[in-house]
């Protein structure tokens, strides 16, 4: 696969990724995702949207994720749309730099 | 026949998955050529609809507050003394009063919106008097309620405009400050 990089708009992540962050994709691999990861994801309200934040935590391969935004306004995550199954899981999100 | 392990083929088929999706998203790869990877578009955005917030409510309710401010300290006692001059200046004057206390209201719930909900932790670094600016709208908004204070009314009003500004600056735009009175 050619490689894919991420690029975020918004500042769900902020303070640890702003606005214009990029990443670089990678698919899951064995035991992944973990709990911390930052993951791209379809959100599951909006098919044509896809998302990027952190994992909170998992159970029972539903994931739970975050923005890294304290503000409780700042991000659109499993706080409004719930847990999401780990197959809607894209790939992982690792920071180029 | 070999088999590869469940958790195997799990991250195989995802593989696959990402694949078939960034090929929808970029339907021509010929033309990302120059550049060495493909680069998609994410979304990191916030709970609500990040464009539906505007000071202009609050700029409008604290209008409505000076206004009113301004008309009770021009409405002149009656010259003439009587049971229906007292009545109708008592019910103007009432009718401003209340007006000023429900729009002095408004305005601060229009505030603190802004401050709570629209701005968020990012935004001190390039507004560090943020918080000071909102606290003292909405102490102002407490006075003009209980005082007919021509002085505090304005205060608000500039209080109110310095918002608008700090506002679209976040947003990133040039808005003029204009009022409806």
């Amino acid at each position: 696969m050619s490689a894919v990089r991420v690029r975020i708009s918004g500042d769900s992540m902020w303070p640890t990724f702003p606005d214009g962050t990029e990443f670089e994709l990678r698919p899951l691999v064995l035991n992944q995702p973990s709990i911390g990861d930052i993951v791209l994801v379809k959100h599951p309200f909006h098919s044509e949207l896809q998302i990027v934040k952190r994992i909170h935590s998992i159970e029972n391969e539903m994931v739970f994720l975050v923005g890294d935004n304290p503000d409780p306004m700042a991000s659109d995550d499993s706080h409004n749309f719930g847990k999401i199954h780990r197959e809607q899981i894209l790939g992982i999100c690792i920071p180029t730099e | 026949m070999h088999f590869l392990p469940f958790e195997e083929r799990q991250a195989q088929r995802l593989s696959f998955e990402l694949q078939a999706h960034i090929d929808r998203l970029v339907p021509n790869p010929n033309a990302m050529e120059e550049i060495p990877y493909t680069l998609i578009e994410a979304s990191a955005h916030c709970d609500g609809p990040c464009g539906v917030y505007d000071p202009a409510s609050a700029r409008i309710a604290g209008e409505a507050v000076q206004s009113m401010t301004k008309k009770m300290l021009a409405l002149e006692y009656p010259q003439v003394f009587s049971s229906e001059s007292m009545a109708t200046y008592m019910n103007t004057m009432s009718r401003y009063a209340a007006i000023k206390e429900e729009e002095a209201q408004k305005c601060k719930h229009e505030l603190l919106v802004l401050w709570t909900d629209f701005f968020k932790p990012m935004h001190l670094e390039t507004l560090p008097e943020l918080h000071e600016t909102f606290w003292n709208a909405a102490k102002l908004c407490s006075a003009c309620k209980v005082e007919v204070s021509a002085q505090h009314a304005q205060e608000l009003m500039d209080a109110i405009e310095e918002i608008h500004n700090m506002f679209w600056s976040v947003k990133g735009r040039e808005v003029p400050w204009i009022r409806a009175s």
